[in-house]
């Protein structure tokens, strides 16, 4: 791919091929070919762009589509078991950093009691994630009994393909961060907000929660830096997997 | 630890050359703005406010930090000068850190003062950093997605932009600032050189000492700047956000016929008034206008510029040659980058014209405010324009 050979031009002669060009060009009819050549570059480029960022989008369209209306007995088994529980709100929106820091509503299923927010401070100092910056307990006393199946199982995440449905979120991408997890993200960390978050991504399926966070952060990153539509589609398949086994879930 | 209190320097005066849209705060170096590498340094440092001072394009600044989370820090932006006080004061005319650095006096060195930046930037990064960009060899960095094609020689130290495409026989660097989406064809040389975000370079081009966006291309050595009108030279790729869209297009072409019908039997003896409007650095268009009938009758020709794809519905009002002149040149600076339009804001204050005196205040209120030039909003405004009865524009 690379070489360090000195070209023709720097060593003062131009080679015909390029004598050959500038004459076409100061033509009418060159002109007129080197115009089309270029317009057809363009529209090649713009197709390849299309497939890199677009293909994506709609891919996350009809994958969140699929997926909304394949678990809509989920949907309703779930909302109905919530709300017979404790008579609370069935879904828990939650203010999370999107692409390049835009703040966005999350929904999910809510599998914590009414005030675990107010709680959550209590609790600080059991803290199980290192580096402090995300709050993880495995045996957190705010979740619900039915909270703790549908975490399990990821049930609580289902909504978020609403999310993904109206443009906030991709199926693949790094998890949405609070704004105060934000807050303490250093110049490096802050890169994971160059991309849409999403439902899954790399550490997800490597392990979810147990990965601490600056694992999570060189995951996310990798990811960033290799994303295609192909490596999209794979890790949406190692995902299911790991989301029926609940592998790292709790 | 003190809050910092940034001072974006004046130099809009000075850029003749590029003519950029946005302050120098903003300006890329590598892959993200200058403004970023402060803020980012006050996040590193834990300052715990950041003030900016901005006399220049405030608003795009503002724009540029509005409704996101990124820096966490509060940041407050304030058009006047002063509100330092008790803070440390920054006049930011570099990177952090960077010592020594003489003031800038004229075009030719604000743009030289732009590349020593990007060397800079460049020189500061580490392996030891995680970047999203990868080290492909010592000193060349590339962004994701970049690629490149074989036969392709990169000389130490150089930084490619994401997306970036590089065809064959090209020669990159030393000191080459490639950035995101750029698409360098066939033999293209890039030397100590910036080749700013997706910007098309055609066959055979070299660049020394040169820096090119978009189809003007800056010489760093003579200070001048040239308008490249051959696009199979030079080119923008980015999508021209002057462009309607597909439906405003269609809509405009519906529109157009019937409405210059009814405009021809409302103004029966009278020939529409015809006057050039120059909507870009290199285009101008004849626009027709009739006297008489509500606005979307008089500007009823001005529909087929929508349909070309030339103008917009809702946009600032196209202006003369003329008309430019007229302007300040901070006021143009901020104008020429909106979009003209059939339908204006200033249409609301009846304002019809850019002779009214007071045009150019809702004009320029229009371009930086994001909220007026929302669909829904403009929607709303045509619809309460469209009809009004204005005796003359």
């Amino acid at each position: 791919m690379m070489n360090t050979e000195k070209s023709p031009k720097s060593s003062g002669q131009l080679p015909d091929y390029t004598i050959d060009y500038w004459i076409r060009s100061s033509t009418a009819g060159g002109r007129f070919q080197l115009k089309l050549r270029f317009q057809a570059k363009l529209w090649l480029w713009k197709a390849v762009v299309f497939f890199a960022h677009g293909l994506k989008r709609i891919l996350d369209i009809a994958g969140a589509l699929f997926a909304l209306l394949l678990a809509s007995p989920i949907f309703i088994i779930t909302a109905l078991l919530i709300k017979l529980e404790d008579r609370g709100p069935i879904f828990f929106k939650q203010t999370r950093v999107g692409y390049r820091g835009k703040l966005f509503k999350m929904w999910k299923f809510r599998s914590m009691v009414v005030n675990a927010d107010a709680m959550k401070d209590k609790l600080q100092q059991q803290n199980e994630v290192s580096g402090g910056i995300i709050f993880k307990m495995k045996q957190d006393p705010r979740i619900t009994w039915i909270g703790k199946f549908i975490r399990k199982y990821s049930i609580d995440e289902l909504p978020q393909f609403w999310n993904v449905l109206i443009g906030d979120m991709a199926l693949v991408g790094p998890r949405p961060s609070l704004p105060k997890e934000v807050a303490e993200y250093s110049a490096e960390e802050r890169q994971r907000l160059l991309v849409k978050p999403g439902i899954t991504c790399l550490w997800q399926v490597s392990g979810r929660s147990e990965i601490d966070f600056s694992g999570q952060v060189q995951l996310d990153l990798a990811y960033i830096r290799s994303s295609s539509v192909w490596a999209d589609l794979k890790l949406l398949f190692k995902t299911v997997p790991a989301v029926l086994l609940g592998k790292g879930a709790y | 630890m003190k809050s910092w209190h940034l001072i974006a320097p004046e130099w809009a005066e000075l850029d003749t050359i590029w003519r950029s849209p946005k302050p120098f705060l903003l300006w890329p170096v590598c892959e993200k703005p200058l403004l970023t590498y402060w803020l980012d340094e006050a996040v590193r440092r834990g300052i715990p406010s950041v003030s900016i001072e901005a006399v220049d394009r405030p608003h795009l600044i503002r724009q540029w930090l509005d409704g996101s989370a990124l820096w966490s820090r509060s940041i407050d932006i304030q058009s006047q000068p002063g509100g330092g006080e008790g803070k440390e004061c920054i006049l930011v005319t570099g990177l952090p850190g960077q010592q020594g650095l003489e003031p800038v006096r004229t075009a030719k060195e604000l743009m030289q003062r732009w590349y020593d930046l990007q060397v800079e930037a460049l020189r500061r990064r580490s392996s030891g950093i995680i970047h999203l960009d990868h080290e492909a060899k010592p000193g060349v960095w590339f962004g994701p997605g970049v690629k490149v094609s074989a036969d392709v020689s990169f000389h130490p130290p150089c930084w490619v932009g994401n997306h970036a495409r590089i065809e064959t026989g090209c020669r990159i660097g030393p000191h080459a600032f490639i950035g995101p989406g750029v698409f360098l064809d066939k033999d293209v040389e890039v030397v100590e050189s910036i080749v700013c975000a997706e910007t098309y370079v055609g066959p055979h081009i070299t660049l020394n000492r040169m820096a090119a966006q978009g189809g003007l291309l800056m010489d760093f050595e003579r200070g001048i700047g040239v308008e490249v009108l051959d696009e199979f030279v030079m080119a923008s790729m980015a999508p021209s956000s002057s462009t309607p869209s597909l439906l405003e297009r269609v809509a405009a072409l519906l529109m157009s016929m019937p409405l210059e019908w009814i405009a021809r039997l409302m103004n029966p003896e009278e020939q529409p008034e015809e006057n050039f409007y120059r909507m870009s650095r290199s285009q101008t268009v004849c626009l027709r206008t009739y006297a008489r009938g509500p606005l979307c009758v008089q500007r009823s020709a001005w529909l087929q510029m929508v349909a070309k794809g030339k103008m917009k519905f809702f946009g600032v009002l196209p202006r003369t040659k003329e008309d430019w002149g007229l302007l300040t040149p901070e006021a143009r600076s901020v104008l020429e980058q909106t979009s003209a339009g059939v339908f204006a804001l200033s249409d609301l204050y009846q304002c019809h014209s850019p002779k009214d005196p007071d045009e150019w205040i809702h004009a320029v209120f229009q371009a930086g405010s994001p909220a007026a030039m929302n669909k829904k909003n403009a929607l709303v405004s045509i619809l309460k324009i469209a009809f009004t009865n204005p005796q003359r524009t």
